[in-house]
């Protein structure tokens, strides 16, 4: 902790590193979205129609509803427990 | 047995007597050659055995492969409400499910039926649904009766809240009103009939792209182009389409289990009949409403799991029947505690108590052994985890104590004013809410039995229905198929009263006699007032479905 200046300053992240994060995150979204669309699109529509109809139908709509919701919240759920695993600094019952 | 067994010993003397030669069998000076010698019938004992094993596992092998077969059967018949087309800001029509154990069994049981006979047949056709769960009698019933609390507090909320937007506008609109309208207009526009000089037009519209910028859909990717497809339409649900007068044709609630459709009707009955407002919570927090004991005490909503859509295999305890009695002396007793707090003016409940001792133990482990100290908290730690508990389940029983009980529903229960005026003149018409949907107590009601045997002596049954099961799955397939065809007819007491009452047939008659002593809701009578009967839809799940084959088609061709 740092009292007015003195003692070991927090480290400082340059505005390079900052961006390097900003990357990370973002291509942690971009795969995550990309792997969403390619789960659900194989797991609703190649499987149950193989696209004989231009509309989808509401079985696939239903299927791709509940695909979505389903992942993200599979997502934040995994994410959450990380987080909370990195916050201790165990994984898998281990130091 | 014993008597082949009598009779085959002096054979098996002789036998021991002089060695039996094998029977021979067939043979063949081919089959020789291929080092087969013999071909014989194994003997008698490896007969029945693999006559017995045939038989088993061939009998289950055609159960399923039935069951397989009848469950094609319906999703294939109800398809075509699957293969509609479908707008992406569509939200397909939603069916309320109540689950209950089976008496003296776990909840599994009843999700076994909903998931192998039901859900595959709802998910062809593209149906979706919200399940709840029960653990113990008396949930389902609670959460219908608040829920339905709640929707009525919400109308009355809407209602009110349209009035004071016509108040507004009126004020608005009066001629009084126009003045002031026109000096306020003067006001804020006033200032910018001032000519802009050029730099300041440039500036202004730099900003104005800057803005339109920022958001990237404006500009490119899949949103620039579909915009009013993708963002501008709010999501629609099927239900809320529905005719204006016939607010019954859309949606379902489905009670799975006989138990689970006695809860719904008593609770709808609660909801509808009852007061807005806990009457016991006024009795009894009345006193300690000072204090700021408040919040613990007032009943709220019940736990009713609401599972995901594949459902948890966890099995949930089934709890014996909770008697209703039992729940009024306690919180009699309770309001007497409070009165003794009061009296005493003790501003310390129980829960400070305990957390002083614990504090008390902790400055003493400092001075003491070590492994003493241990035993102390822990100890400590075991009596409040049980106080804990014991509260936990005061609470649950206060919860599920009904604001009316069904003796009150025929005099003291009154219709509420604010859902009257959807039933005038003998129609229904659909209640405004939020979302558009018409509230779940609108929608008709279905139920499925869930046969269920308990006990070593029901083993005949349960192999005898062990093998049938496919005859069963396509009852159940039936059944399904007529509530997604929307088969429905108004309420009728003298039939409805009986739906699935084949059910309690399988209740066991230990459990019969326990419930009865400790005043089960399901063994009550089934009570239901005419305000609501008159009011209420079901499935019309009796009579063949073929007939109803050409107004399927009907139905399949209008669409959303």
């Amino acid at each position: 902790m740092s009292f007015l200046g003195f003692g070991a300053a927090q480290p400082k992240l340059s505005s390079e590193q900052k961006i390097a994060a900003a990357e990370a995150e973002l291509d942690m979204v971009t795969d995550m979205f990309n792997r969403l669309v390619s789960t659900c699109h194989s797991k609703c529509i190649t499987s149950s129609s193989s696209y004989y109809e231009g509309d989808i139908n509401k079985n696939e709509g239903l299927c791709i509803d509940r695909c979505v919701a389903k992942y993200f919240d599979v997502n934040v759920k995994v994410g959450e427990q990380m987080q909370k695993l990195g916050q201790n600094g165990t994984f898998m019952g281990k130091r | 047995m014993s008597e082949s067994v009598k009779q085959q010993e002096p054979v098996a003397e002789a036998a021991q007597a002089v060695p039996k030669p094998k029977p021979k069998g067939y043979t063949n000076p081919a089959l020789k050659m291929m080092g087969i010698n013999n071909i014989r019938l194994p003997s008698r004992n490896w007969m029945v055995f693999w006559s017995l094993c045939g038989a088993i596992g061939g009998g289950t092998f055609y159960n399923y492969y039935q069951q397989k077969k009848v469950r094609e059967k319906w999703t294939k018949y109800v398809k075509p409400y699957g293969d509609k087309s479908f707008q992406l800001n569509n939200l397909p029509r939603t069916l309320t499910i109540y689950v209950a154990p089976p008496p003296d069994d776990y909840l599994d049981e009843s999700l076994l039926v909903f998931r192998k006979y039901i859900k595959p047949i709802l998910n062809a056709a593209a149906v979706d649904f919200i399940l709840f769960t029960e653990s113990r009698q008396g949930e389902i019933r609670s959460k219908v009766a608040q829920d339905i609390r709640d929707i009525r507090k919400e109308i009355i909320q809407l209602e009110n809240d349209t009035k004071e937007a016509e108040r507004i506008r009126e004020k608005e609109n009066s001629i009084l009103n126009k003045p002031v309208k026109f000096f306020k207009w003067l006001f804020f526009n006033g200032h910018k009939k001032v000519k802009k000089s050029e730099e300041e037009i440039e500036k202004d519209k730099r900003e104005e792209f800057l803005l339109r910028v920022k958001d990237a859909k404006n500009i490119l990717g899949l949103y620039y182009k579909n915009r009013n497809e993708l963002i501008n339409k709010p999501a629609v649900s099927e239900d809320s389409l529905v005719d204006e007068y016939e607010p019954y044709n859309t949606g379902g609630v489905l009670c799975i289990g006989r138990g689970a459709y006695k809860e719904y009707i008593i609770g709808l009955q609660e909801g509808l009949l009852g007061p807005l407002e806990n009457p016991h919570a006024e009795k009894t927090v009345g006193i300690e409403d000072k204090q700021e004991n408040r919040i613990e005490e007032v009943p709220e909503v019940p736990e009713v799991k609401v599972l995901s859509l594949d459902d948890i295999k966890s099995p949930n305890n089934v709890e014996m029947p909770t008697n209703i009695s039992e729940i009024k002396s306690e919180s009699k007793n309770d309001t007497n505690e409070s009165n003794d707090i009061n009296n005493t003016n003790d501003t310390n409940d129980t829960n400070t108590n305990t957390n002083t001792n614990e504090t008390n133990n902790e400055t003493n482990n400092e001075t003491n052994n070590e492994t003493n100290n241990n035993n102390n908290s822990n100890d400590n730690e075991k009596v409040e985890e049980l106080t804990e508990k014991q509260k936990e389940e005061e609470k649950k029983k206060q919860k599920l104590i009904p604001y009316i009980t069904r003796e009150k529903f025929e005099n003291e229960g009154e219709f509420p004013k604010e859902l009257s005026k959807y039933y005038e003149n003998n129609k229904i018409k659909k209640i405004n809410t939020k979302d558009n949907i018409p509230p779940f107590f609108q929608q008709p009601v279905s139920v499925f039995p869930v046969y269920n045997l308990v006990g070593i002596t029901t083993f005949p049954r349960r192999i005898y229905r062990y093998y049938n099961k496919h005859k069963l799955m396509d009852r159940y397939g039936e059944m399904t198929a007529k509530v997604i065809e929307k088969r429905i007819r108004k309420f009728d007491a003298s039939v409805d009263k009986f739906s699935a009452i084949d059910e309690e047939e399988d209740w066991s008659k230990r459990w019969v006699k326990r419930g009865i002593e400790n005043n089960s809701e399901w063994l009550q009578d089934f009570v239901i007032d005419d305000r609501v009967a008159n009011k209420l839809w079901v499935y019309d799940l009796e009579g063949p479905i073929q007939e109803s084959q050409e107004s399927n088609s009907t139905i399949a061709d209008t669409q959303l």
